[in-house]
């Protein structure tokens, strides 16, 4: 084999620039801590990668929901229970009431305290979460009970808030004020009238429909309860989904530190050695040894 | 016979001279491009044959000396051939890397940045909604996710189409430089068949013809075909670019989008089979159309899908009624897709509800969030993100595989260059053996020429003076 000073010259510039191309590769892993710079690094790595990331952004999505829908199902419940506190010293009241040694002045001073428990029970029936009323249905700007009227009338719609918590899956997330605060409402106003027509037994005739309605709040509350579990599933699981997505990706497209920096380390070792090495082969020839 | 033999020495004298001569010339070219070391063939001249009546035992042929019988170039054809049968798949390919290399850049995946991610802000943007359909500011938010990703598309879309009228310059450029390339063969043709008919070698005319074929096999698929009177002929699809000292320009045309290289003052397409030219056509005509449709197939699906659901939609302040048909996308007659501007100027417009006058209904958010997962693009078989996904790793594919090829081409084009190196480079080495080598024979040819000058010298001025 014939070798001349050009074709070493060549070849070592050929040797140094590939050298030079795989330590600024592997130099670019570790920097960008990413194993996958361009589509070509590895094409089906990159569709994987997308396809992980965009589902991470899913699941990102569907947790959010599922935190917003929890607090306006827990806000729900609570104002439930202050609902269900009020009707439960309704009924006290109205037993207190049907009791026929009361006079009427007992009467109208018990009546007086339901007229306040009614009130009290339609202001928490407007509580408004972020300026959205949460038992108005859809009609969620407009305040659901008209207090100026007595009864206060109901002004929403029985429609479902629903939210997205997993691809295809959707949850209500509120209670409409037709089905769990108007019963109430309509049974105290009914209970108020027979005390303020001072008649015992009408008095307590009411305290079944104040049962009933009772029981409805309570099927409301228990509802929000289901859901309220249901979700905290939903976000367990999407917690789960979402850290092995992100385990998913970084195996498909992070750096393995460890491996790169020793390829760097040998790619560093390689390209000094060609230098030297060049450097020494290019130098000589014939003429240095004439005179 | 003292005067043949100032002949044989003087014979010896120019002959040394001009291998000194080659020796300096490869040295002096040991860096140029292409060029083949020269070797003089040195013959011995025609003996004298000494007249005799009869063949006594007397010695019979007399050297005469040296005669410079050619200077040859050290150059195997074979290689030649392969190495520009090589480089035309090398061009090729070389092309193809460089054009996906900006390709992959418009795409710029996986990045926070790409499509794939603007996408998933978009989706994310009609959930927020879902989750507050009241509120302004994630309506306001969605108009600007849903502006970020559509000028996105569109600057994609523009970028492509720009690299699709680079590669009409690129094409161009190289065409004309085809042309010179072309140009400058025919005048060397007809130089070396002038040279050679006057039997000479004209060696470095030939290399530099060479040389030029060399480049030339980069661009295209052209085969070469040598005549006996020394010139070359260079076809392209049977048809001759160079016929020896006759050359025939090429053109690029462009019409109806489509690119193409054309005999120059005729209508006949040139077939160029490989090379670089062949790949910008490909990457011209071929390549980067399809890419740009399947953007727009991308922004037609979203407009579509979108403004399908949206239109059934009613806004904040929409009244009792039927809907009031409101896109969310359109599609300028230029092809940019764009946000509505009523609804970039009142995110109150846009339709998250599926009944007027529920500030809480989502129905429509959310059925525009879930076309995320629909199968609306390829006929039904893929999500627009699937699609895109899918549009990256194919854009991906065709870049490793053009680098693929260009390196194993590379490398083939190396090795075949190498061994054609072996045979053709200057090595400084052997020219110095060479040049003290003739040097030498050069000495010792003049200290000859001196023996002879002393031996006429003695019959001249010292014979016959006996005595004197």
């Amino acid at each position: 084999m014939r070798v001349t000073h050009g074709m070493l010259v060549d070849t070592l510039l050929k040797n140094l620039s590939g050298n030079l191309a795989r330590m600024e590769r592997v130099y670019q892993q570790i920097t960008s801590a990413r194993r996958i710079s361009r589509p070509s690094d590895d094409p089906v790595g990159t569709a994987t990668l997308l396809r992980l990331g965009s589902a991470a952004q899913e699941i990102e999505q569907y947790l959010a929901n599922v935190e917003q829908a929890r607090t306006w199902l827990d806000l729900t419940d609570q104002a439930l229970t202050t609902i269900g506190q009020s009707l439960q010293r309704a009924r006290e009241l109205v037993v207190q009431a049907a009791n026929d040694t009361l006079s009427a002045d007992d009467r109208q001073a018990i009546w007086q305290e339901l007229t306040a428990l009614q009130e009290q029970i339609a202001t928490t029936g407007n509580y408004a979460h972020a300026g959205r009323y949460l038992f108005a249905g859809s009609l969620t700007q407009t305040e659901p009970f008209n207090r100026s009227t007595d009864p206060p009338t109901y002004r929403g719609n029985s429609d479902q808030l629903q939210r997205l918590i997993d691809r295809g899956v959707t949850i209500d997330i509120n209670v409409t004020g037709d089905t769990a605060i108007v019963p109430v409402l309509t049974a105290i106003k009914q209970a108020r009238d027979a005390v303020a027509a001072n008649d015992p037994v009408a008095i307590r005739s009411q305290l079944a429909a104040i049962d009933a309605a009772h029981t409805q709040l309570l099927a409301a509350q228990a509802s929000v309860g289901a859901r309220v579990n249901r979700l905290e599933a939903q976000r367990d699981r999407l917690l789960d989904a979402h850290t092995s997505t992100l385990r998913l990706a970084s195996e498909a497209g992070d750096t393995d530190m460890a491996e790169a920096i020793t390829r760097f380390s040998k790619e560093e070792l390689t390209y000094r050695a060609a230098l030297q090495a060049g450097a020494r082969a290019i130098q000589p020839t014939l003429l240095d040894y004439l005179r | 016979m003292v005067f043949r033999a100032l002949e044989t020495a003087f014979r010896g004298l120019m002959a040394q001279q001009r291998a000194v001569d080659t020796a300096n010339h490869n040295i002096a070219n040991a860096n140029t491009p292409g060029f083949a070391r020269q070797r003089v063939s040195l013959v011995p001249s025609m003996p004298y044959t000494v007249p005799a009546f009869n063949r006594s035992g007397l010695a019979g042929q007399v050297g005469t000396g040296v005669l410079v019988a050619s200077i040859t170039r050290v150059r195997e054809s074979v290689f030649d051939l392969q190495y520009r049968v090589q480089s035309q798949a090398l061009g090729e390919a070389s092309t193809l890397v460089d054009a996906y290399a900006q390709i992959e850049a418009v795409f710029n995946e996986p990045t926070e940045a790409g499509l794939g991610t603007l996408l998933d802000r978009f989706w994310r943007a009609w959930q927020a909604v879902g989750n507050q359909p009241e509120d302004l500011a994630a309506r306001a938010a969605l108009v600007q996710d849903a502006t970020t990703l559509a000028t996105n598309l569109n600057r994609m879309r523009r970028q492509l189409t720009e690299l699709q009228t680079d590669t009409v310059t690129k094409l161009t450029l190289q065409v004309s430089e085809v042309n010179s390339i072309a140009e400058r063969l025919a005048s060397l043709n007809q130089q070396i068949v002038a040279a050679l008919a006057t039997g000479q070698t004209p060696n470095d005319l030939m290399d530099q013809r060479d040389l030029l074929l060399d480049k030339l096999a980069r661009f295209t698929g052209a085969t070469i075909r040598p005549l006996p009177n020394g010139a070359v002929n260079i076809y392209l699809g049977g048809y001759p670019l160079v016929d020896q000292d006759q050359w025939f320009p090429l053109s690029v045309q462009v019409s109806g989008g489509t690119a193409s290289v054309l005999w120059q003052g005729t209508t006949s397409p040139v077939a160029l089979e490989r090379g670089s030219l062949q790949a910008l056509l490909h990457l011209h005509n071929a390549v980067l159309p399809r890419l740009v449709q399947k953007l727009e197939d991308i922004r037609d699906a979203l407009a579509r899908e979108v403004n399908t659901l949206h239109m059934t939609g009613y806004g904040l302040s929409d009244l009792p009624g039927p809907p009031p048909g409101r896109s969310f996308f359109q599609v300028t007659a230029g092809g940019e897709l764009e946000v509505e501007p009523s609804l970039v100027a009142d995110p109150q417009l846009i339709a998250a509800a599926d009944a007027p006058g529920e500030p809480g209904n989502n129905a429509i958010a959310r059925q525009i969030a879930e076309l995320r997962s629909q199968l609306v693009l390829n006929s039904g078989t893929a999500t627009i993100n699937d699609f895109y996904n899918t549009l990256v790793a194919e854009v991906g594919g065709a870049s490793q595989t053009a680098q693929v090829t260009r390196d194993n081409q590379r490398a083939l084009v190396e090795a075949i260059d190498r061994q054609r190196q072996e045979i053709m480079a200057v090595s400084l080495d052997e020219e110095m053996a060479n040049l003290i080598k003739y040097q030498q024979a050069y000495g010792a040819a003049a200290r000859a020429i001196t023996a002879v000058d002393e031996m006429l010298d003695r019959i001249i001025n010292g014979m016959g003076l006996v005595g004197r």
